[in-house]
């Protein structure tokens, strides 16, 4: 993602203690690892299945 | 909304998570659709850190606690969807001083979702993805930038809008061989 130009993601999150939990921690573990890079939280109690992951261009700092 | 709790204590700390003007960003998907009685200021209030709150589509604007709205691609109209954002953009210039995110995307087809309904907007070989961005660069520019754009999506493959696998241009190559010359 960082090499095609983006700036980060927003997760598609379905609350705590499930597989799209788990896999937001690895993601905060590899934003940290790359500096710039971010991440933030769509919270979505409509679906229980499956991940999407949006990603972000930024034309102002945060 | 005791989520925002765990997100404020999960996911706030990190260096790496998005902020606007020093306020951890929040948005969310169908909330006002699904949980219309969610009380938004009592929510807050239950937390240490204010968030930036980012809201789905035009009607984003009417929540008191708005800091701005995102856009998403729109499956049910016959458009491919690219008339609402040009009403989107406009709600988002009216509100200057709160965010935009914009919003591009390939197409939709969740006709093999568990919770599909046959929606379809088409690639349109590609048509669809750039008039999503012709759409923003007809009405922001260098001088007045759009200050945020979601690439809808990465990977959401089971409504066939992932663009980690890349655009369908239609382009074919198709190879022959005619004595020793491929």
């Amino acid at each position: 993602m960082v090499s095609r130009g983006i700036d980060g993601v927003i997760i598609d999150w379905y609350g705590p203690d499930n597989s799209i939990d788990q896999a937001t921690q690895l993601v905060t573990t590899q934003a940290e690892n790359h500096p710039g890079f971010t991440f933030a939280i769509m919270i979505d109690r409509e679906r229980s299945s499956g991940t999407r992951v949006l990603v972000v261009r930024r034309n102002k700092p945060g | 909304m005791s989520e925002l709790q765990y997100i404020e204590h999960t996911y706030f700390p990190s260096p790496a998570y998005m902020t606007i003007q020093g306020q951890p960003v929040v948005t969310n998907f169908n909330v006002d659709l699904s949980y219309p009685s969610v009380d938004w200021n009592a929510t807050t209030a239950a937390l240490n850190t204010h968030p930036s709150f980012i809201f789905q589509n035009n009607s984003g604007f009417t929540h008191v606690l708005t800091d701005g709205i995102y856009s998403w691609v729109m499956p049910t109209t016959t458009d491919y969807g690219v008339g609402y954002p040009a009403s989107f953009y406009d709600a988002g210039m009216s509100h200057a001083s709160e965010q935009t995110v914009g919003a591009t995307y390939k197409g939709f087809n969740d006709t093999l979702a568990a919770w599909g309904s046959n929606r379809i907007v088409g690639q349109q070989c590609d048509q669809t993805w750039l008039q999503t961005f012709s759409k923003l660069n007809g009405m922001y520019n260098a001088g007045k930038p759009l200050p945020y754009l979601q690439l809808v999506t990465w990977n959401d493959y089971v409504e066939a809008r992932e663009i980690e696998a890349g655009t369908d241009d239609c382009v074919t190559i198709l190879a022959s061989v005619a004595v020793n010359a491929l």
